[in-house]
């Protein structure tokens, strides 16, 4: 378990570093700082093939000798970061709302980039048919902020029978780093049957390379608890509006704690497949089947019941506005 | 594939739903104030709801004319999709009033505010104190709720223009019309007849929640996606590879191949001269006749191809300037743009048809001889994805051999390599998805779903002002200005930053300076700089034609010259709408 807090602690680490790393010198277009890996560079080298693929070979070769120049002159002009302008450049000194034919403080007004906007996400709530009973889980969060920075109220709440058995609630803030990635810092309270659990968090929300949605958070809990959870997602189109969800996730700990259903590494894992209509693009309702699997000794409790491995069948909304 | 057709009254009523009850939510920070006049006018509706009508009698809105114009904004039921909505209009109407006024002379025009909020109207192209260019926050205070504000303006120009609201969302519900100038002297371009033709937009949602909307779904309005069939399909006529291939630097880079437009047809209705294409309006000429049309695009956020099958278009004004005549067959016309066109009509109809960009819909009218006539209404073509050009800049200028073009590309190729982009240090974060490091100079290039189009399409480089009195000046410093923006985060900024964390772009009184306006995006914008003239030229230096608003390509980079004669504060912005409010703005001080 260490072993993948520490991996997980590296790519979280890679990721920002990367965000500060200068990518002026790579031929267009340049790519958002914010890639993880070298797939980066690979990018940047299939981009160049896809060039020359695509177009006649008679002109194949003045076009691959274009790009070396363009690249060696990239690399002279561009790989100083003193060349980045200063975007107060034109300024010659002077202020908005100040100075000469300013308006007096009345006049003012602002745009939409000073407002602040707020929303509320339901990616999933729905009904899950187990093996003994039906299920009922709510996973969303309400949103207040702006393109860069967001307060979020984050809620898993699952029901049987009509009363909450289980519940993971999360206070974020959640401020941008780079172009599709966002660091999270996280307040987490669990409730369940048996124990309650308290977590502290930092994480990495975005969109990696390929549309891949990554939601992944490292906690640290009371009495030296610590848990990591990775949440990976894509959408694949079917038409516009018959969209498969593949979804996998994981749920890690570095202790077992039995009473709350926690071993250690790695104790659950999710891999899933929803298939939406979106009515609208803020109403869909899906179908989907999923198999968890609870591991370690956590599992045992599970095990009597036949449900340390459970396939689902699931039918729910998602909605948001 | 789900192309859009133009919103029939069957469309998502879920999501018009949803917006009403949303309103609600609609608040805005305490320095904002625009968010909140939107709401607070769309909940005064009940107490304004006296007649319903989308219908506005006669194919062109009323002219008025004179050297005192009064104008009162108001509020006022309209109906494009079959559910009743309230809009802003301006006397009574939408597009608003034509306003026909003459060179020369000093005109007063009263514009009474009988809105719920602020408003503010906007002289577009027009050349006059900074005091009366009608943007509130910079040149004045904007009219608040119950007030009049005199405008007084000395006309020293002749042509095409517009005027609108510059406040919040506004003139996307409608604040717009059309304002002619006509010469003093006679006009140089021959005519027999003319007529306006005002193209603009509608939604019935709210704008301010389409905004909000698209801040957590940048697609959301995109029913054009790339899908797994045609993945499949892609793939059975050209092998898995090249389809792949063709999809792996949108994938890698998280951009989409068709994302043309933030809008569509999903939220929109077009409109001609304030009628969706069912009510067919119909301009009258009379065979034989010249007949000029001014073709104003005041839609808040959509780009329109305009053509008129069976006529060639002769291109003789644009933005309110006279261009040496460059007959085509079809002319992109983006949000602030004016093109005024000749036709020669010899048969009896004519559609004039005006394809969005993102070819989920179009606004059409019908240029006939008599009333009650329809000509054939043409196929609406498929979207195109962006291409490699648009993607990469000069890298491809080379290869994108534009069938019909003639040998223009050229152009492009001369000037690989002699561009050097200095990107500013706040393009390095999260404001900004891509940079473009090599610009394509191109101004040959009709744009994206009109390289193939088959028939003569105008460029920029096309275009030539008759008056070439700016070809001997020499421009001093140069200045070099970034579009960028982050599709993902629906933000769109200068230079990877929005209006509010900005400062003023400075101009020396009296200077002429050469500005550079480079695209890092994959979106075509239409720059609009109030107050002054843009002297548009080739990639040499070479004056091409003065323009008001100067769409600037993916990956392109457009350079003009401007003399910075105008004291004041100028507003220098985006004409998209949405991305003027979201930051892709700058106050220009001309000190």
């Amino acid at each position: 378990m260490r072993q993948d807090i520490v991996s997980f602690l590296f790519m979280f680490a890679m990721a920002t570093q990367a965000s500060a790393q200068d990518h002026s010198g790579h031929i267009m277009p340049s790519m958002p700082a914010d890639d993880m890996t070298m797939e980066h560079e690979s990018m940047e080298h299939e981009s160049m093939e896809h060039e020359s693929m695509e177009h006649e070979s008679m002109e194949h070769a003045s076009m691959e000798h274009a790009s070396m120049e363009h690249a060696s002159m990239e690399h002279a002009s561009m790989d100083s970061v003193s060349d980045r302008r200063d975007p107060h450049e034109y300024s010659g000194g002077y202020e908005r709302n100040k100075g000469p034919y300013a308006l007096a403080e009345a006049g003012h007004s602002g745009m939409a980039d000073e407002a602040i906007f707020f929303g509320l996400w339901t990616d999933r709530f729905e009904n899950r048919m187990g093996h003994i009973e039906d299920v009922q889980e709510y996973s969303g969060y309400a949103w207040l902020g702006n393109s860069y920075h967001r307060l979020m109220l984050k809620s898993e709440l699952e029901w049987r029978q009509a009363s909450l058995e289980e519940s993971k609630t999360e206070l974020v803030y959640s401020r941008a780093f780079s172009p599709f990635w966002d660091v999270q810092f996280a307040a987490r309270y669990d409730y369940g049957d048996n124990a309650h659990r308290q977590w502290l968090g930092i994480g990495l929300k975005g969109m990696a390379p390929y549309w891949l949605e990554v939601d992944a958070t490292l906690y640290a809990g009371a009495e030296g608890h610590s848990a990591a959870s990775i949440e990976v997602e894509y959408d694949l189109l079917l038409t516009q509006r018959l969209i498969l969800q593949p979804k996998v996730g994981m749920d890690f700990y570095g202790d077992s704690d039995i009473e709350a259903g926690h071993s250690k590494g790695l104790s659950k894992s999710k891999m899933g497949i929803r298939l939406r209509y979106e009515i609208t693009r803020q109403f869909a309702p899906y179908v989907g089947y999923e198999r968890v699997h609870h591991h370690g000794e956590a599992a045992e409790v599970f095990r009597p019941f036949d449900q340390h491995n459970e396939d689902l069948w699931m039918a729910g909304i998602r909605f948001w506005f | 594939m789900d192309i859009q057709k133009p919103r029939s009254n069957s469309a998502d009523s879920n999501e018009r739903g949803s917006c009403t009850s949303r309103r609600g939510f609609l608040k805005r920070a305490a320095g904002g104030g625009l968010l909140v006049s939107q709401s607070a006018l769309l909940s005064g509706m009940s107490s304004t709801a006296n007649g319903q009508s989308g219908a506005f009698a006669s194919s062109e809105p009323e002219v008025l004319s004179g050297q005192v114009i009064n104008l009162v904004l108001e509020e006022k039921w309209v109906n494009f999709t079959g559910k009743p909505q309230l809009a802003t209009v301006i006397n009574g109407s939408l597009p608003a009033p034509t306003l026909r006024l003459r060179e020369g002379d000093e005109v007063t025009i009263n514009v009474t505010n009988r809105l719920p909020v602020t408003s503010s109207i906007h002289w577009h192209g027009i050349i006059l104190p900074y005091q009366m260019d009608g943007v509130p926050g910079i040149s004045y205070a904007g009219i608040p709720s119950g007030t009049t504000f005199q405008y007084r303006i000395k006309l020293q120009q002749h042509g095409t223009y517009w005027y609108h609201a510059h406040s919040g969302f506004q003139e996307m519900t409608g604040l717009y019309g059309a304002l002619i100038v006509e010469p003093r002297e006679s006009d140089a371009i021959g005519f027999d007849r003319e007529h306006v033709v005002v193209l603009s937009e509608w939604t019935d949602e709210n704008p301010e929640y389409v905004f909000q909307k698209l801040k957590t779904k940048g697609h959301l309005y995109n029913y054009n996606q790339p899908t797994l069939p045609q993945l499949i399909d892609d793939a059975s006529r050209n092998g898995l590879g090249a389809a792949l291939d063709r999809r792996e630097m949108f994938s890698a880079m998280r951009m989409k191949p068709t994302d043309l437009a933030d809008l569509s047809a999903a939220t929109l209705s077009y409109l001609f001269n304030g009628s969706t294409p069912a009510d067919n309006r119909t301009l009258q000429f009379s065979p034989g006749e010249r007949v000029r049309l001014r073709i104003i695009n005041a839609a808040g956020n959509t780009f329109f191809d305009v053509r008129i099958p069976g006529l060639e278009l002769q291109v003789v004004h644009v933005d309110g300037l006279n261009v040496q005549p460059v007959t085509v067959d079809e002319f992109r016309c983006g949000p602030g743009e004016t093109y005024d066109v000749v036709v020669r009509p010899t048969g009896d109809a004519y559609t004039i048809f005006a394809e969005t960009m993102e070819r989920t819909g179009y606004a059409l009218g019908t240029l006939a001889d008599r009333p009650g006539l329809k000509a054939q209404i043409p196929e609406p073509r498929p979207a195109q994805w962006l291409s490699m050009v648009d993607m990469m800049g000069s890298a491809h200028v080379m290869h994108d051999a534009m069938p019909g073009m003639g040998g223009m590309a050229s152009m492009g190729h001369g000037s690989v390599g002699a561009v050097r982009v200095r990107h500013a240090s706040t393009e390095y974060g999260p404001s900004t998805d891509m940079r473009i490091d090599n610009p394509r100079l191109n101004l040959d290039d009709p744009g994206v779903g009109l390289r193939e189009a088959g028939h003569r399409v105008s460029t920029m480089a096309d275009l030539r002002s008759v008056d070439r009195s700016s070809e001997g000046l020499t421009s001093g410093r140069e200045i070099e200005l970034h579009m960028t923006g982050n599709m993902e985060r629906y933000a769109w900024s200068i230079d990877g930053l929005e209006y509010g964390k900005s400062t003023p772009i400075h101009f020396r009184h009296g200077e002429r300076l050469r500005v550079h306006l480079h695209n890092d995006t994959m979106m075509t914008h239409p720059m609009h700089l109030h107050g002054m003239w843009s002297d548009v030229e080739d990639s040499d230096g070479n004056f091409l034609v003065r323009r008001h608003t100067i769409p600037v390509q993916p990956a392109q980079r457009v350079s003009f010259s401007v003399t910075a004669d105008a004291l004041g504060r100028w507003a220098w912005h985006c004409h998209l709408l949405l991305h003027m409010d979201a930051g892709m703005f700058r106050e220009v001080v001309v000190v």
